[in-house]
């Protein structure tokens, strides 16, 4: 569902240049032409680290790590897949060790505070709008909802719902089986569900939530 | 038949999967009501999720200083690939000196286990220090086998037949003939034997 969006979004980068010729340039060791590979897939690449991670900082550093996996693994892409999936590897590589490593940083998982005016946040040019507190509302209790999730449970969420992979690519890319991937997101979707049960009236008490903000 | 379990596998599915199940499980979702309760709530969750997208989106102004952050990195792993850092002398094993390797926890407790041990059994001593052990020497005979190879003739002997006693007769007195054949025999009072060798077939 999401990946439809997001590929609408990706061929919404100007194409300046073929991607074949842009990733045979990149692997001359050119980097402005694996920057523009970079701008192509950034956004969605950000946003998966940014749902993973639940913290703008930690987003904006995972996200960043791939690109530079990938820089450097770029001399043994072949082009027996898409660019997007061998990167799409890489950043489910580097998620894991971001999983195993993180079990060793105390105090991670803080949620961006949308109107922290000191922070750069990522909604600073927002006007506060009705609906931007209502979005602040929503926002939150889904993030919440998402920290009820295990770090593996919400990468196999993630990948099968934002990303449309298929339990197969799911499992072959997680070393594990398609059985242990469905019972996974089987899983995180109960929890979303439990924890963002609401009744036919929700979105209306959303509102109204928002309004008294 | 409906089955509530396989409804809502099959409702989960499609939503993930991006279709809308009420034409598909229709008949499923007349029926019951708690699959089309859940129904309701799956869509809901995975909607809310998606909206979520475009809510944490970052504004248009945010990746310009994004993509010069990563450049800024992307120019100094190039720069530390094409120099490679130069290794003072002495400085090549420090690596090897301060690696560690992964071990779990149980092979670990086994390896402690075993050196533990062999240290303890190497530096064991005798639990009573007045007893002496003198060493006595014993000779103990340990039987040779010889093997030899001996070779025999064996004779059977014939078997002795009481011989017949004579008829009671006259005797006859030895023809002229026989007497002088024997004349110069002298009877020896040494037996001689002569053995021939052979084998069983050719006793004699």
């Amino acid at each position: 569902m999401f990946a439809n969006q997001m590929d609408e979004r990706v061929s919404m980068v100007p194409v300046t240049d073929n991607e074949t010729d842009l990733i045979r340039r990149a692997q001359a060791d050119d980097v402005n032409a694996f920057s523009s590979l970079a701008e192509r897939y950034a956004r969605r690449i950000y946003l998966l680290a940014f749902h993973y991670c639940r913290n703008a900082q930690d987003a904006e550093d995972l996200s960043q790590e791939v690109w530079l996996k990938a820089f450097q693994a770029l001399a043994g892409f072949r082009s027996d897949s898409s660019f997007y999936t061998w990167l799409r590897r890489i950043t489910i590589n580097a998620f894991l060790n971001h999983q195993r490593t993180s079990f060793r940083r105390p105090g991670q998982a803080v949620l961006v505070d949308l109107f922290d005016s000191d922070s750069e946040t990522l909604f600073e040019s927002r006007s506060i709008s009705p609906e931007t507190i209502y979005n602040k509302v929503l926002f939150e209790s889904v993030m919440d909802a998402m920290a009820e999730l295990t770090p593996t449970q919400r990468l196999m969420f993630l990948l099968r719902h934002y990303e449309g992979m298929s339990y197969d690519e799911i499992a072959a890319a997680m070393n594990c089986s398609p059985g242990t991937v469905k019972k996974g997101v089987s899983r995180a979707i109960a929890k979303l569900r439990a924890k963002l049960d609401m009744d036919e009236n929700e979105p209306e008490q959303l509102t109204r939530l928002a309004a008294e903000c | 038949m409906h089955n509530c379990n396989t409804t809502r596998e099959r409702l989960t599915e499609q939503l993930l999967d991006g279709c809308d199940p009420r034409m598909s499980l229709a008949a499923d979702l007349r029926e019951c009501a708690e699959c089309r309760e859940e129904f309701r709530a799956l869509k809901e969750t995975l909607a809310l999720t998606t909206r979520l997208i475009e809510t944490a989106t970052p504004p248009d102004n945010y990746w310009p200083g994004y993509h010069t952050r990563l450049k800024e990195k992307l120019y100094a792993a190039q720069q530390l690939r094409v120099e490679p850092r130069r290794v003072e002398p002495g400085r090549q094993y420090s690596g090897f000196l301060s690696a560690s390797i992964r071990v779990p926890v149980p092979v670990a407790f086994a390896i402690a286990a075993v050196v533990v041990l062999a240290f303890v059994l190497s530096i064991r001593v005798p639990s009573d220090p007045t007893i002496v052990h003198v060493p006595v020497e014993v000779t103990v005979p340990v039987p040779v086998i010889q093997q030899k190879t001996v070779e025999r003739v064996v004779y059977r002997e014939k078997r002795w037949k009481p011989a017949k006693p004579a008829k009671p007769g006259p005797v006859t007195p030895p023809s002229e003939s026989t007497l002088a054949s024997l004349e110069g025999f002298r009877p020896t009072a040494q037996v001689k034997l002569t053995v021939i060798k052979g084998g069983s077939g050719n006793e004699k």
